[in-house]
């Protein structure tokens, strides 16, 4: 028992979190596209955190997972509905990834943690927090593999942007496997720094 | 109880024999799994309700957003369609012949050619394509809008040399050689061209259809550098905008095979992007010419920035001329401070365009514009 909750509850965590990435992962090859999905990411989290805590007092319990899916999905929805009227030609760069978001399990997994638990306005700024943590996330994946996947920065539906390098410098960055390993490499150092920031506060002065 | 619930799925032993456990919250049938429950009509209707209350909200969005959604599509397209054709003022959607939108280009109120939009089913997904046809009917360019192949091995249909293949078609062989690694999606895109031709359009049907007067290819190509040559007084400034600002370009982006990215010259460096972007749209393949045109661009759609209208016949002299006519324009023309430093200073209108187009972060972003 004890075994079974300690894997459901922190080791599951990191990854999800990491999982929940990945349809991001296939849309930041360039910082346009990553400023896209970020915003679109930001508020369908806020969104879906302030409704489930909203609602919290109404939710059965049995009904968390349906309930918060639906809610999820709901705020991307509207979310891509706004998008595609307001601001068509990133909708278009985002293409399918957009709803997809939806899926996005880290939207469930914040909801189920704080959202259910808090007031609206503190959920409104948990996802704030969670969304602006992941927009960094991928805003540098989309740097990175800009810069170095394509040679340039700042490519967009409306111009070329800037020419860094003569030639790509890492093309593979821009593939998947690229944007795969990128992340790979920054949930090691978040685990990394997450396993120091525990072993200093289990123990504070032998670190 | 309900929050030690949020961390773990079942309920155990503990929990029911806590006092807190409300039996009927679960209503286990009896001698069956507490776990598995039963549904019970409460939470039926609960979720019923929730979902309509979604679905309601997300269909009255729907129907606030749907037209601004359908004008901006339709604005990307035109503005698509209108950058095939680097002269052309105007571009309108004509009709949708057997589900694929025609559109129609104006040069002075002139038609000047048209271009069809077909979506073909890639290796992972549609890709959507533009063929466009010039007055001869024939294919004078092809540009993929927007598909989600693999990336460098699919993608690879973005290219500038697969598409060369297809200009003068059909009065060449349609047979086009495919690209390695790339097979099902470069022969998507063969059959969109294939099913563009079979649609049977004529470019003289459509003007008598309008009742418009028509212009060729290489008349636009002499009406354009006619009025290049008086170029120093703007008398228009549609007219000779394409012509500065296209013109250098022309020759450095259809000359070959500048897919390599082996061009030098002017135009920062445009030519070994093209094509290794995946699923983004409207920027891949076909190079902006040069920087130079960025102010201009940004201020209006109708402005052709881009690669020329490679036409099968007039192609020889659309090459040659440039180089002797345009050098004398851009040294006349009052903006001509900003063609020289390619690299740096026209560059900035181009690096801002990303963050203010994408309005809900373009202030918490700064660092990078």
């Amino acid at each position: 028992m004890l075994l079974k909750t300690k894997l459901k509850s922190s080791e599951s965590l990191a990854l999800f979190q990491t999982l929940a990435l990945c349809p991001a992962l296939a849309v930041t090859t360039t910082i346009y596209r990553s400023l896209a999905i970020s915003a679109a990411l930001l508020v369908s989290i806020v969104l879906a955190g302030v409704l489930v805590s909203v609602l919290r007092k109404m939710i059965p319990t049995k009904l968390r997972g349906p309930v918060y899916l639906l809610l999820s999905s709901f705020s991307v929805t509207m979310v891509h509905l706004i998008m595609r009227a307001v601001f068509p030609s990133a909708a278009t760069a985002l293409g399918v990834y957009l709803p997809v978001l939806a899926v996005s399990c880290v939207i469930i997994l914040r909801l189920e943690i704080f959202s259910a638990l808090n007031t609206p306005g503190l959920a409104a700024l948990d996802g704030l927090i969670t969304g602006a943590k992941f927009s960094a996330v991928m805003l540098s994946c989309g740097l990175i593999r800009e810069l170095f996947g394509k040679g340039r920065l700042f490519t967009s539906p409306m111009g070329e942007g800037l020419k860094i390098f003569p030639a790509a410098p890492v093309s593979f960055l821009a593939q998947p496997a690229g944007a795969l390993l990128l992340i790979a490499a920054a949930a090691a150092a978040m685990q990394y720094i997450q396993a120091r920031r525990e072993a200093k506060a289990e123990n504070p002065e032998t670190v | 109880m309900k929050e030690k619930d949020f961390r773990e799925n079942r309920l155990t032993e503990e929990d029911i024999n806590s006092p807190e456990f409300d039996p009927e919250e679960f209503a286990p049938a009896p001698g069956q799994n507490i776990a598995a429950g039963v549904p019970n009509m409460k939470n039926s209707l609960f979720l019923v309700i929730l979902c309509a209350a979604c679905a309601l909200i997300l269909a009255v969005t729907n129907v606030f957003t749907v037209f601004a959604a359908e004008k901006g599509i339709k604005d990307l397209r035109r503005e698509a369609v209108l950058n095939l054709f680097p002269d052309c003022d105007r571009a309108e959607l004509y009709d949708t012949v057997e589900g694929c939108p025609v559109y129609v280009v104006y040069y002075k109120g002139k038609l000047a050619g048209y271009a069809v939009y077909v979506t073909e089913d890639g290796y992972i997904g549609p890709i959507e394509m533009l063929v466009a046809m010039d007055s001869d009917n024939k294919v004078s360019q092809v540009k993929i809008v927007s598909h989600s192949e693999s990336e460098g091995l699919g993608s690879k249909i973005c290219k500038n040399k697969f598409f060369e293949q297809f200009v003068g078609m059909p009065d060449e062989e349609i047979d086009a050689d495919l690209i390695s690694g790339a097979t099902v999606s470069s022969r998507a895109v063969e059959n969109g061209v294939k099913r563009v031709l079979d649609l049977g359009l004529d470019f003289l049907a459509i003007a008598e259809d309008l009742d418009v007067e028509t212009i060729s290819a290489a008349e636009i190509e002499d009406d354009v550098q006619k009025e290049n040559k008086p170029g120093s007084d703007t008398t228009s400034d549609d007219t000779t905008r394409p012509a500065v600002t296209t013109r250098p370009g022309d020759d450095t982006v259809f000359g070959g095979d500048n897919v390599g990215g082996s061009n030098s010259n002017a135009g920062g460096g445009d030519a070994s992007a093209n094509g290794v972007d995946g699923t983004t749209v409207y920027e891949t393949e076909t190079e902006k010419p040069d920087e130079t045109s960025a102010e201009d661009r940004t201020d209006e759609i109708t402005d052709p920035p881009e690669t020329p209208a490679v036409t099968a016949e007039p192609q020889p002299p659309v090459t040659a001329a440039p180089p002797s006519t345009t050098a004398p324009e851009e040294s006349s023309k009052p903006d001509d401070s900003t063609v020289p430093p390619d690299t740096s200073a026209p560059e900035e209108p181009d690096s801002s365009t990303p963050d203010s187009d994408s309005g809900e972060n373009s202030g918490g972003w700064p660092g990078w514009g």
